[in-house]
């Protein structure tokens, strides 16, 4: 039982317990709220914010951040649907470049913290602002087509056998991502380097470029989610990814994800976006009005963090 | 036991220390009295740091009572024991290093004028302790990090003497210092037993012992073995007594010619070697390093001898790959190499192993498993394509615990639950697992039991039969002598003595550790860094320390100044007061904002949440910042409280929540943005004219704003910088740990920079309000005030570290980031660059710090 209630654990129950109140009040609210249309329509939305917190979880794992996430979904999303409207191409690149670029602003993200050693907080930071620069500069005079493609639309909006298909998405990043953690070098090696940056240098291991991967794969799922959240809105649009960032973050932090970096599991992840996105729609259901819900989400971050993510003592 | 006949100051009795399973004092009884220079001698592990840790109030003793002119007491911090008149000067620093000589020397209680620190008597005070010491010539107020380390030593000292202490602690007070200063520091120690004070000198250089002390306490293996006046023994007398024959360790059989070597080599993965293994020819590094030849054959086990930090540690990492910078030459199996990194270092061909120094910090990842840790080194040997092979993995680790008969109950277990033993055999079965063929040892043994300590040996002397060539570090001389076919004793960074067969034994050792018999000032001024006094005024020394301090803000205000030149030159109109008041507006709200995250910075943290303290301050103020006067004074003040508290908030949270400020303020800053969405759901708002017009218009052609803002830094500012807490801030983000040795109130200085950073993000928001006459809760504002705030920061020069800057080149930053969009508009760019540009600007400023990272000569020192 004692293995159940380890210190990485312990914020994923605190966390999945959280859920079932939540879907209790909500219930007790509206019995719709449990109803499995409801609930898979919960899932649609999570997934969005889910493929996005994945990827970024990496850095964090890192003891990094990566605020670049905002305009790297935008821009994944603008390059994918520009390139998609090119007759030769029939839509084609719409993957490869979108996420591409997503692998671009990864790598230079890690090229400058890694080698520079600019804290990660200013390095994304300044990124997300240049990027911004980028795709105003790009959509400034003309309205360059930005339309959804139709595998956009299949993948973000439709479903199969009844359930969405970004949730099948949502389950393969997520797939590869685990994948990653636990099978393979990089993801022991991301754990090591978030630990102790220093051991694990001393031990040979090639730290910058797992720290330039994590940021790379940051990339590449936000872009993916710029990708996806076009097809689910059939549009591309500035400034659709700040909407982004703060949950992604919290998601992942209340997974049990040490903020320091060395610890959490992808599940902790996973829990902690369905935790985030019923939050959210509990509140709507109660018809909180956005005031209101943004003191909760806060007030519920705060708490959860005051229970499990305190720090040490210095003189311990 | 002869002792000395005064009544003794102060008196242990019984103290004994554990650290984990092994015991550094046993049972010790020490006295020292007033007015008597007394020196405490041992080798290496003898006890005497413990000792002395204990008086200076570092740590408790686990069994004994410490009796202070006759009293019990019981010290729980250095602070304390400071207070009772006993200072130590450790070995390592306990300076601030972003603080100036004189904030340092005066950091426990500097001079005062109507509560603020008076920091002109402050640096007299540094001025008089200096020309005490005999370092007339470092300037007060050169910053800490300048300073080379012999003088930085030398400022430690005077930071000790300025508390007029009755009982001093130096504790290899000279390791940093020149030759000169050791005779000025003689000077200094003779003066303070003429004046009554008790001196705790301990050392490893007998000759300074010689020259010095009235009485010497020698101690081994964490016993004290006696104490007596230094007129009445010899060196050659107290040597032998460090030594002691104890429970003699057993150690495997040596081989007994080198030659033999090439033959005994049967292992399959090893061809015979008619050269040498290793190769090392002239190194230098760094003034560390001074020239260093050394060879090591296959199946040799080479000590590296000498007093710690004689270059020995740095040797080892320089084969390693872990030194940039070195001069020389490094063969292996006679091929020239270059080894950059330790992933070379570790390849097949090379096979070089290092088991590192601290293995808590260096050698293990402690909260992971024990599996984890065994196979870091040899994992990609372990898997195919990248793919973890458990079963591979899981043979390889069991192969690893057996033969080094790791005690360990479950491998998946973190490491961190294993006994320092064990904990360092994993090291080694890391290692081991990748075969490799040169085993570098820093100091392996350190802090381990005996039973482990045997395994080891025995595992040594195996290893290198099989081929493998060992170069072995280590502080004590007994494993020198039991374990190494040769030694080669290290001084000052270079090699000044080899040992081997009959000749090395202790006597010779420890003599040439010592470097007895060689005149102290030919190798001496060699060993020392060589530093030249200059005269101290001078004029480019003055602006070269300005430069030092000030160049950011400089910097950025030369940028914001030209930028706003072309800007006013392209007005049709010249630069009238509308321009000016138009800049210094929009700046001064953003200004507000940057001020307030400069302070959380200074601290060592973030704050998030100050864009979204701002956007509910102009709220607030949308809805009550009107009527008449006396309800819009009112309405101001209540809105500058609502910021204030909102930064209690941040502080409660992360000061007794312990909570990690991003994400803390991250949290908070949404509740902010709740409140001021409540506050105006939609945009709009009241704000009364006349108080508008009042701040956003100007004053004889001067921008309100701007007055407001130079009133900021004169009268909140200035004051905040010059006291305690504000000092307290600057120390903490410069260094956590030595603020705490220190005794610094750091918990009070982190609420209270919080605290503050809400009340001026606040006072934006009211600027904010006032300017455009109305309220809006955008989310999108607020993430774009707490970013540019942490850019204008960036800009302005203060180190995103913590420790040093200020709010002036924050002001700057801010005034240079919304002077781009005039700017662009001016001339004519198309308002579409503006975002780029901003970011390009952040970008470049930011990479310009990281640059100098690039230059670092010790790339362990990069990493966390």
């Amino acid at each position: 039982m004692n293995r159940i209630f380890t210190k990485t654990n312990q914020p994923i129950l605190a966390a999945s317990a959280c859920i079932l109140v939540i879907l209790a009040i909500g219930a007790m609210i509206n019995p719709n709220f449990v109803s499995p249309n409801y609930l898979l329509l919960q899932l649609e939305v999570a997934s969005f914010l889910g493929i996005i917190a994945g990827g970024s979880m990496l850095v964090i794992l890192l003891g990094h951040i990566d605020l670049s996430i905002p305009w790297t979904i935008t821009m994944g999303a603008m390059m994918g649907t520009a390139v998609a409207h090119v007759e030769e191409t029939a839509g084609l690149l719409t993957f490869p470049v979108g996420l591409g670029c997503g692998a671009l602003v990864g790598l230079i993200n890690g090229l400058g913290v890694a080698w520079l050693r600019v804290p990660s907080m200013i390095f994304t930071l300044g990124m997300n602002a240049v990027l911004q620069g980028l795709v105003v500069l790009y959509t400034g005079g003309a309205a360059p087509a930005s339309h959804a493609t139709r595998l956009m639309s299949i993948l973000a909006v439709d479903r199969t056998f009844g359930i969405p298909n970004a949730l099948f998405v949502w389950i393969a990043v997520s797939g590869v991502l685990v994948f990653l953690l636990r099978a393979t070098q990089f993801g022991r090696y991301l754990y090591a380097v978030g630990n102790r940056e220093r051991a694990a240098y001393l031990s040979g291991v090639p730290t910058r470029w797992v720290i330039v991967g994590a940021f790379v794969t940051s990339g590449i799922t936000a872009a993916l989610g710029g990708i996806m959240l076009t097809g689910y809105s059939t549009k591309a649009y500035q400034g659709m990814g700040d909407a982004y960032l703060l949950p992604a973050i919290a998601a992942i932090v209340l997974g049990g994800t040490n903020v320091l970096g060395g610890s959490g599991r992808y599940t902790g992840t996973v829990i902690g976006v369905l935790l985030i996105v019923l939050l959210q729609s509990m509140l709507s259901v109660l018809q909180m009005p956005e005031a209101g819900r943004q003191i909760i989400y806060g007030g519920v971050l705060l708490s959860m963090l005051l229970i499990y993510g305190r720090a040490a003592r210095l003189r311990e | 036991m002869s002792e000395p006949a005064r009544r003794p100051f102060l008196r242990l009795q019984g103290i004994t220390k554990h650290y984990g399973g092994v015991t550094a004092l046993a049972n010790v009884d020490f006295s020292c009295s007033l007015g008597t220079i007394h020196a405490v001698v041992g080798e290496n592990g003898a006890g005497k740091s413990s000792l002395m840790k204990i008086i200076a109030g570092v740590v408790r003793p686990d069994e004994g009572q410490i009796y202070l002119e006759g009293h019990p007491v019981q010290f729980t911090s250095p602070a304390e024991a400071a207070l009772l008149g006993i200072t130590c000067i450790f070995q390592e620093l306990s300076l601030l290093p972003d603080l100036s000589v004189s904030d340092n020397i005066s950091i426990a209680d500097p001079p005062k004028r109507f509560g603020l620190i008076d920091r002109r008597r402050q640096r007299r005070t540094a001025e008089e302790v200096l020309r005490q010491v005999g370092c007339p010539d470092i300037h007060p107020d050169e910053r800490v990090k300048d300073l080379p380390l012999s003088r930085q030593q030398m400022v430690e000292i005077a930071k000790a003497l300025v508390r007029n202490p009755r009982l001093v602690i130096m504790d290899e007070a000279t390791s940093a210092l020149t030759a000169r200063d050791v005779e000025q520091l003689y000077r200094i120690i003779r003066g303070l037993r003429d004046r009554g004070v008790a001196v705790l000198y301990i050392s490893h250089r007998m000759p300074e012992i010689s020259a010095i002390a009235d009485i010497c306490s020698v101690f081994r293996n964490g016993k004290h073995i006696d104490t007596f006046s230094m007129a009445s023994r010899t060196t050659e007398e107290i040597v032998p007594m460090m030594i002691g024959r104890e429970l003699a360790r057993a150690y495997p059989a040596k081989v007994s010619t080198r030659g033999d070597s090439a033959a005994r080599i049967n292992s399959a993965d090893h061809k015979p070697q008619t050269g040498p293994l290793l190769e090392i020819k002239d190194l230098f590094w760094s003034n560390v390093l001074r020239g260093i030849s050394l060879r090591l054959a296959a199946g040799e086990i080479v000590g590296l001898g000498g007093l710690d930090g004689q270059g020995q540690s740095e040797l080892l990492l320089a084969l390693f790959g872990v030194l940039r910078g070195l001069g020389g030459e490094v063969f292996i199996d006679g091929r020239r190499l270059a080894i950059k990194h330790p992933r070379q270092a570790k390849a097949p061909k090379i096979g070089l192993a290092l088991i590192p120094q601290d293995r808590q910090t260096q050698g293990l990842l402690l909260p992971m498993s024990i599996e984890d840790n065994l196979v870091l080194a040899s994992a990609s040997d372990l898997s195919k394509y990248g793919l973890i092979d458990r079963a591979k993995e899981r043979s390889a680790t069991n192969q690893a615990v057996a033969k080094l008969q790791i005690l360990a109950n479950d491998l998946a277990a973190p490491v961190r639950t294993l006994s320092g033993g064990n904990q360092q055999k994993v090291v080694i079965g890391k290692w081991l697992l990748k075969n490799p063929r040169i085993l570098l040892l820093n100091d392996p043994t350190r802090g381990i039991d005996v039973g482990t300590k045997q395994e080891l040996y025995q595992l040594m002397r195996e290893l290198a039969q099989t081929g493998l060539g060992i170069l072995f570090y280590s502080t004590d001389y007994e494993e020198l002598i039991g374990m190494c076919d040769r030694v080669v004793v290290c001084y000052g960074g270079k090699l000044i003595r080899e040992l081997s067969g009959p000749d090395l034994n202790e006597h010779n050792l420890i003599t040439a550790s010592l470097n007895l018999g060689e005149s102290r000032g030919a190798v001496e001024s060699e060993s020392r860094s060589i530093e030249t006094s200059s005269p101290k005024a001078s004029a480019w020394q003055n602006l070269n320390r300005f430069w030092k301090r000030n160049a950011g803000p400089a910097l950025s205000f030369l940028v914001f100044a030209i930028m706003f030149i072309l800007f006013a030159s392209q007005q049709s109109n010249g630069l009238s007061t509308n321009v000016l008041t138009s800049v210094s507006n929009k700046g001064a709200v953003l200004g507000y904002v940057a001020i307030a995250q400069t302070l959380v910075i200074l601290t060592g943290g973030f704050d998030l949440s100050v864009g979204m303290v701002m956007t509910m301050a102009s709220c607030l103020a949308s809805v009550i910042l009107n009527g008449s006067a006396g309800q819009t004074t009112l309405g101001a003040l209540a809105v500058l409280a609502s910021g204030l508290l909102a930064g209690i908030i941040n502080a409660v949270t992360v000061v007794l929540g312990r909570i990690q400020p991003i994400i803390a303020t991250l949290a908070t800053g949404a509740i902010y943005f709740g409140i001021a969405l409540w506050l105006r759901p939609s945009p709009g708002g009241n704000v009364n004219e006349d108080l508008s017009n009042a701040l956003t218009y100007d004053v004889g052609g001067v921008p309100t704003t701007f007055l407001l803002l130079l009133a900021t830094i004169a009268f909140i500012w200035w004051p905040f910088r010059n006291s305690i807490l504000g000092r307290n801030c600057y120390a903490l983000g410069s260094s956590e740990r030595a603020a705490y040795m220190s005794g610094l109130a750091i918990g009070r200085a982190r609420f209270a920079a919080y605290s503050l950073a809400g009340l001026l993000a606040a006072t934006g928001g009211l600027l904010l309000s006032l300017v455009s006459l109305s309220g809006e809760a955008s989310a999108g504002q607020g993430g774009f005030y707490t970013l540019n705030s942490i850019a204008a920061v960036a800009i302005g020069g203060t180190s995103l570290f913590g420790g040093s800057g200020g709010i002036i080149g924050s002001i700057c930053g801010a005034l240079v980031l919304r002077t781009i969009s005039d700017l662009l508009f001016v001339f004519n760019a198309p308002a579409l660059w503006q975002p780029l540009f901003q970011g390009f600007i952040l970008l470049g400023a930011v990479c310009l710090g990281g640059l100098r990272v690039l230059r670092r000569k010790n790339q362990m020192d990069v990493f966390q």
